[in-house]
């Protein structure tokens, strides 16, 4: 008998638990399971091997990935562990953020640079991290030796943003030789950004 | 970033003013936005590491430094959970 499981549309760890239920229910002795994605075809596979069922086809149609299996024997119990099953978070970051100041804001420049540093803080707890921050006139300070921001701008650039610092600005302060983070960008890659298809914030 | 516990102030000035007093006393706080799950009436929190906690609370005293609270932060399956202690 075959057993049939449709867990398109389903993301980790439920394309492996509902494989779990019909290993446990048992009633057949071939199955197939449809899929949609990479990642649960992956975790799917995973686990038959682990609980010795035999692939015997993994098939790719359009969108739609068949995996075919056949039970050798009836599987009794299976360890489960949601956490060994996950789904990688696609890595899509968002926006371009422009900081044209050290400091957020008018009115107090002391508590304009405490927000900023807030502000950057904030951005590494955040679920989609930006694609690019771009820094230019005093916001490049943000950026160099010394200043609180250097870590969290760090945290962000291991989360796949790309920090761009106006060589111009760094120039000017005199403050090249301190960068601490982000490489040295000119006035045209920062206009292709702003006019580029990701989105612009200016802090 | 990794904090084990954080306090919080009854306005901006207090913090600020905490933050200025620690950093001259080479503490190792950080001034960062109060975590959602805790009500405050200040948007900024300072946040330090676990080790200190005690020379903390002994400097908040002995500076008479002005404070909301202090919250311990425990770190499970990636989640943050927050538990006041002062």
């Amino acid at each position: 008998m075959k057993k049939l499981i449709d867990a398109c549309g389903l993301s980790c760890p439920q394309p492996v638990v509902q494989t779990m239920k019909a290993l446990k229910e048992g009633d057949f002795d071939e199955l197939e399971i449809i899929v949609d994605n990479v990642a649960a075809r992956e975790n799917v596979s995973r686990f038959l091997k682990k609980a010795e069922v035999e692939i015997t086809k993994i098939e790719e149609a359009g969108k739609k990935i068949h995996i075919f299996a056949r039970t050798v024997k009836k599987v009794e119990s299976t360890d489960f562990d949601a956490n060994e099953y996950p789904c990688p978070v696609p890595q899509k970051n968002g926006k371009t953020i422009f900081i044209a100041k050290d400091a957020i804001g008018s009115g107090s420049e002391e508590l304009g640079q405490k927000l900023m540093k807030a502000f950057l803080f904030t951005l590494t707890e955040m679920e989609t991290k930006p694609a690019r921050i771009m820094f230019m006139n005093s916001g490049v300070k943000l950026c160099t030796e010394g200043n609180a921001a250097v870590q969290n701008l760090k945290s962000l650039v291991e989360s796949g943003t790309e920090i761009l610092v106006c060589g111009t600005c760094l120039d000017y302060f005199g403050i090249s030789d301190k960068l601490e983070v982000g490489i040295i960008s000119n006035m045209y890659d920062i206009a292709g950004h702003l006019l580029g298809d990701d989105g612009v914030v200016k802090i | 970033m990794k904090a084990d516990f954080i306090i919080t102030f009854l306005s901006s000035h207090h913090a600020i003013k905490a933050e200025k007093s620690f950093m001259t006393g080479k503490f190792a706080v950080e001034l960062i936005p109060t975590p959602r799950p805790i009500s405050s009436e200040c948007g900024f929190t300072l946040f330090a590491k676990n080790e200190i906690v005690e020379k903390i609370k002994d400097f908040l005293k002995q500076k008479k430094l002005s404070f909301a609270g202090i919250y311990k932060i425990e770190y499970s399956n990636g989640e943050k959970r927050y538990e006041k202690i002062d």
